[in-house]
């Protein structure tokens, strides 16, 4: 049994995973941009689960790097899985001020980790077998105006992981795409709602999805039918509500 | 720079605008400390300890919440201040350990709990948390520390129950206590008035790891003081299965309305508790023992927008019933109306600037009605002084300078330490801009 790669494992909800991850038995390799940081989460989950865990500094924002990465890698280490959980969520007034930040949200959450699945993708076909989940948004259902760039970069992201999982379709390989709602991590700090949850929540549905092999999870479950009637409210209502 | 938004301690008064700043991780926090800020956890504490002064950011910790490494043997357990009780109970349980002092909720931060030295039910025979912080490596103005008992004595007991002013606890060494069952053995005495209640506590304290009494704090006459003391030890049943089944939690949506806690209904709902609660042994899940009310999240929005005040009050020996029962005649006498009042018997603290005196303590609940609360509260101020007793910062959100200094003759030092290491105030909250701390 090979081991889990949990990429930019220093989110929130990335941490919740690998955690679930080690707690059901699985080995993990842990990626970031970070070292210092990525050394600080490996140590919380070797206390954890008692097991050493290895890093691997890898920035989703590497694109020259990817493909030599990807080859060291896979030299060291048999992978069965790829947790794609690379994202960041900049307030649209600063995208709209400074075009260079419209672009960091793209490369980050949408570049950098398709460049980057591609080649996971590619490695799993061969060997007919191992998973892709990735983490898009449940704001990638529909374009909003509060949030656009976000919206839409997940948008492309989940548009993305639904074409993998069509090519992918009679191999082995499980090809997921998570939408969570608000989950309570430094990327949502200080939001204030009702409908928040904790990362462990959303660790649980989603490991427990990779093992039901589901191809997209809406975490917590209610924002499918949220989002269900997001997606049929008219446009020129829709504008109205201004969300 | 963040924008301001409203905070609030979890008594929900004060509420102020502030700036508030999530740092992920304590290798990403030395850029923040630069600026004028007051750490701040999970916002528990109940009045204005964990606001920041005026024009100061809160620098919340809430995702400084690693663990660093645990020592079976000894039990040590070395986090990141920002880590929740919750989140320590979740991974000692099912190796056998246990907080070795725990307050009435489990959702506060280990940095908070040091920096309220936090009591619990076993106060009486172990004190505060202070006992079982080994080490801490603190960001203060002046530096960064790492204090124990040996190393920076002075920045470590003026830290321990310092209420942040020192500045912000990166890492903390705690030793946890081995326990082999998750379950408690309770026994439940109904006191039927405070000279019973006080007699229990004599009687019983010496037996028991754990002691509490649920008090009536608006029957009057022969029955003032009546109430339900409750008793715990650890069971010695094994831990098996160890995980603890998570109970299902239920949530206070938004804030009552304020008429909800009036005197009449605080009268039926204590008089229905005193005449119908359970009593005698049973065997308990901790968290129904030592958590009741995490049960309900954001059970503070019972008490509508207005929010509540706390008091808790200790007073000394020898007095310590006699204060006590003047303080509740005090109360009937002002109608002053509390939801859930609670009376223990506590050692001495030793920190710098310490709450726990050997007495009795008695905290209270109180439905915020404005300045007539405020008022009858200061009255009830000089009678805590009267009896040489202190008030709890970390749940006041009310106390005058004048008062606090009365109470707190061991105010001076603490005051220059921090000074010391915070000399121009950089690190500044609410209550010390209230307390005038900055003016001693």
């Amino acid at each position: 049994m090979g081991r889990i790669v949990i990429f930019s494992a220093t989110s929130g909800i990335a941490r919740a995973v690998a955690e679930e991850f080690l707690a059901q038995g699985e080995e993990l390799v842990l990626t970031g941009r970070s070292k210092e940081s990525l050394d600080a989460v490996a140590r919380d989950l070797q206390v954890l689960s008692g097991k050493a865990i290895p890093c691997f500094v890898w920035d989703v924002l590497g694109f020259a790097e990817h493909e030599r990465l990807f080859r060291e890698l896979i030299a060291v280490h048999d992978i069965s899985g790829l947790f794609m959980a690379a994202g960041i969520q900049i307030p649209q007034k600063e995208c709209d001020a400074e075009p260079a930040k419209t672009l960091l949200t793209f490369n980050t959450n949408l570049n950098g980790p398709v460049a980057v699945m591609t080649l996971f993708a590619q490695h799993f076909k061969q060997t007919n077998s191992g998973f892709i989940s990735c983490v898009s948004s449940v704001a990638g259902d529909r374009g909003r105006g509060s949030i656009t760039a976000y919206a839409s970069s997940k948008a492309g992201l989940s548009a993305h992981l639904q074409g993998l999982a069509n090519r992918l379709k009679n191999t082995g390989v499980l090809i997921q795409c998570v939408k969570p709602g608000y989950v309570r991590t430094p990327m949502t700090a200080g939001l204030r709602s009702l409908l928040i949850v904790s990362p462990r929540w959303a660790a649980r549905d989603i490991v427990n999805a990779i093992r039901k092999k589901r191809e997209v999870v809406y975490t917590p479950f209610f924002w499918k039918y949220i989002m269900l009637v997001i997606r049929a409210i008219p446009e020129p209502l829709f504008r109205k509500l201004g969300l | 720079m963040p924008s301001k938004r409203t905070i609030s301690g979890w008594g929900r008064y004060p509420v102020i605008e502030a700036r508030e700043e999530f740092p992920a991780g304590r290798e990403t926090l030395s850029p923040k400390l630069n600026a004028p800020y007051l750490p701040r956890g999970q916002g528990r504490s109940y009045g204005d300890a964990g606001l920041p002064a005026s024009d100061h950011t809160a620098l919340n910790t809430s995702y400084l919440d690693r663990f660093i490494s645990f020592d079976p043997v000894t039990g040590i357990l070395e986090a990141e201040g920002g880590v929740t009780l919750e989140r320590i109970l979740r991974f000692s349980l099912p190796r056998g350990f246990f907080l070795p002092v725990t307050p009435g909720t489990m959702f506060v931060s280990l940095g908070g709990a040091l920096a309220s030295n936090v009591h619990g039910k076993n106060h009486h025979r172990c004190g505060s948390i202070e006992h079982f912080v080994t080490e801490f490596e603190i960001g203060t103005p002046s530096g960064t520390f790492t204090c124990s008992r040996e190393s920076n004595r002075e920045l470590f007991l003026a830290t321990l129950g310092g209420y942040g002013l020192t500045g912000t606890i990166t890492r903390a060494n705690l030793k946890l206590k081995p326990v082999t069952s998750i379950q408690v053995d309770c026994l439940r005495i109904r006191a039927k008035n405070l000279e019973a209640m006080f007699r229990l506590f004599e009687e019983h304290d010496t037996n028991f790891e754990y002691s509490v009494a649920w008090m009536d704090a608006l029957a009057k006459g022969g029955n003032r003081g009546r109430g339900i003391l409750m008793l715990g030890n650890h069971s010695d049943m094994p831990v098996t299965g160890n995980r603890s089944r998570e109970k299902t939690k239920l949530r206070v949506p938004f804030p009552m309305p304020g008429m909800l806690m009036n005197n009449a209904s605080l009268k039926v709902f204590n008089t229905a508790i005193y005449l119908f609660s359970r009593h005698g042994k049973s065997r308990e899940n901790f968290e129904s023992f030592f958590y009741p009310l995490d049960r309900i999240l954001d059970w503070n929005l019972l008490y509508g927008k207005q929010g509540f005040l706390q008091y808790q009050c200790v007073i000394p020996d020898p007095h310590g019933q006699q204060g006590i029962e003047s303080c509740l005649r005090f109360l009937s006498d002002n109608g002053l109306g509390s939801f859930v009042s609670v009376l223990k018997r506590c050692g001495d603290d030793e920190v710098m600037l310490p709450f726990c005196k050997r007495g009795y303590t008695l905290a209270l609940d109180i439905p915020f009605h404005g300045t007539k609360t405020l008022r009858a509260l200061d009255r009830l101020d000089a009678l805590v002084i009267d009896y040489g007793g202190r008030v709890y910062l970390t749940k006041d959100a009310r106390l005058k300078p004048e008062a606090f200094r009365a109470m707190y003759p061991e105010y001076k030092t603490w005051m220059d330490t921090i000074r010391h290491f915070n000399p121009e105030g950089k690190i500044s909250s609410r209550l010390a801009e209230r307390l005038k701390l900055w003016d001693a």
